[in-house]
């Protein structure tokens, strides 16, 4: 090596170029620092709220299960809410997502007006979308239902398109070279690709019905949630615990149930 | 690499070559006069680089025939053009006596293509991808899998898999298969088609040298006892002058060289190869 030969010495580390891509980053760090003070959250409140924290926990042992058969009722009803409700969107949203991609979109350049309106039911949180349906359809499971559908069909049908424009072309083209038609490629060759990213996808869109349609129950979409708001508006704290208690056990074995229906449908078959 | 001793490889081979009577019945390997593909002033290009520029060249039935040149040369993209993947800009083709634009679904059912990394759907079986295959076929509708296909594609397909040797690697995904054997399954799913003839882009480049020879074996053995026509794309001088009738060089997308390849120099390959080649035939 030539040492002083400006072809054989590294780069700098720091250029302008450097500086500039940390810009954004600084940015976003100084929005976060700014908004967190807009908010009003300031360690000295934080600290002033531990005692009134520690308070009610211990106002919530040990939790009272004495109504434990009208939990677990309501409590299937969520569960039954969030399976209805998952299931529905994510089969409306198989065919969405095909039409939301770029690659596999059955009428080219339309992938832009499917991917907004999946945007739109993303936007309005299914919080909102449960009040809608209430006020149209009236208090019951069957808006909650739908508050998941839609919520669902908004989080699953972006990711189904994701996974499906990022599939590897090579298979497709083999396919293609073949004289497979539009369907045959996407079920030959694109939906097996996709695959373990929709399974992910569709488990995490169960897990977080099931928490979604805890919350809708408060708002008068049926199931657990509105014995929670009651338990809690009553300072029946004892009470609030049990039921939380219940919804962790019912979380926790979805994801158990989610882990293992990963691991059946993503071992090699066929 | 020498090779000088590959060409005096062929010429010796050439003389043990007993010659054919003119009363002799020909064998099934026999090239015809009958055009298979035809094509003329071939043009192609990506956005305003000229990929091919107007490339002219025929093949006769029961031809196989090697394209050689280096990277960037133009070689796939005229396998491409020749398999109806792309439509070219200028030009035209006829393929068995019709012309290829456009491609009908029967012309492409009469064509295969290998791919260098054989493009195979690596979650699904070794059955369930030789039954790709028949994709375009009036049955191809239910040849997604091999569960729902009929019968009689299921059985085609076992039979191809016992000619690659794979018969008892049948319910493997493909996945976990090596590259040799993920070739042989691609050649499967082309045989499954009965083509009267077989594209082949770089078929042995991911391959280490005794698969790739073992693929090139099974090529020639396909051209040789079934027929079929063989339009192979390599970088391997070597085996292009063992195992090809006839050699077409490409440069920048133009054809070079166009000849039989017993009729070969190693002086004519500098052609294709420019400078990088000696005049003694070795690559600098």
């Amino acid at each position: 090596m030539r040492s002083g030969d400006p072809h054989f010495n590294p780069p700098p580390r720091w250029t302008a170029r450097t500086v500039r891509d940390l810009i954004p980053l600084l940015a976003l760090a100084v929005m976060v620092v700014m908004s967190l003070g807009a908010s009003g959250m300031t360690l000295d409140s934080f600290y002033r709220g531990i005692p009134r924290m520690t308070r009610l926990v211990r106002q919530m042992v040990p939790p009272d299960f004495s109504r434990f058969p009208a939990i677990i009722e309501a409590l299937g009803v969520t569960t039954q809410i969030a399976i209805a409700g998952t299931g529905l969107g994510l089969a409306l949203s198989l065919p969405l997502g095909v039409f939301a991609s770029r690659t596999q979109t059955p009428i080219r350049g339309t992938h832009l007006i499917f991917h907004g309106w999946l945007a739109l039911l993303r936007t309005i949180p299914e919080l909102v979308w449960a009040i809608v349906f209430v006020a149209c359809l009236g208090p019951g499971a069957i808006a909650g239902v739908l508050a998941i559908v839609v919520d669902t069909l908004g989080f699953a049908g972006r990711f189904f398109a994701g996974a499906i424009d990022d599939c590897d072309r090579g298979p497709q083209e083999a396919l293609t070279s073949l004289g497979a038609g539009r369907v045959q490629i996407l079920l030959g060759a694109v939906l097996p690709a996709a695959l373990p990213t929709m399974i992910h996808t569709s488990v995490y869109a169960l897990e977080r019905a099931l928490r979604a349609s805890v919350v809708l129950g408060i708002v008068g979409a049926g199931g657990i949630g509105i014995e929670l708001k009651v338990a809690m508006e009553l300072f029946e704290f004892r009470r609030a615990s049990a039921i939380i208690l219940c919804i962790l056990a019912v979380v926790l074995l979805v994801e158990l149930a989610g882990a293992s229906i990963r691991r059946r449908l993503l071992a090699p078959n066929h | 690499m020498t090779f000088v001793r590959c060409f005096e490889a062929r010429d010796s081979k050439n003389l043990q070559r007993p010659v054919a009577e003119p009363d002799r019945q020909l064998p099934s390997n026999a090239v015809s006069d009958e055009l298979l593909l035809d094509v003329r002033g071939l043009g192609f290009a990506y956005g305003k680089s000229a990929i091919l520029k107007g490339v002219s060249f025929s093949v006769r039935a029961g031809e196989c025939v090697v394209l050689l040149g280096s990277n960037g040369a133009g070689k796939s993209t005229l396998l491409r053009c020749c398999a109806g993947l792309i439509t070219p800009k200028t030009g035209s083709m006829v393929f068995a006596g019709c012309d290829t634009q456009p491609w009908t679904a029967a012309m492409r059912r009469r064509v295969g293509l290998i791919f260098q990394k054989h493009q195979l759907v690596p979650q699904y079986s070794v059955l369930t991808n030789v039954v790709h295959g028949r994709m375009g076929f009036p049955e191809g509708w239910r040849c997604c899998w091999h569960a729902t296909a009929p019968e009689s594609v299921r059985q085609k397909a076992m039979l191809c898999l016992r000619q690659v040797d794979l018969e008892s690697k049948t319910l493997q995904p493909a996945r976990s298969l090596s590259g040799g054997e993920s070739q042989r399954v691609a050649i499967a799913r082309v045989l499954i088609r009965e083509p009267d003839l077989i594209l082949a882009d770089e078929p042995t480049a991911s391959l280490d040298p005794i698969s790739g020879k073992e693929i090139l074996d099974r090529l020639q053995r396909l051209n040789r006892d079934q027929g079929v026509t063989m339009l192979i794309a390599t970088h391997d001088i070597t085996r292009a002058l063992e195992y090809s009738d006839r050699i077409i060089g490409l440069r920048s997308g133009e054809i070079v060289i166009d000849e039989p390849t017993a009729a070969l120099s190693a002086e004519r390959l500098q052609a294709v190869y420019g400078n990088r080649l000696s005049s003694e035939g070795r690559l600098q």
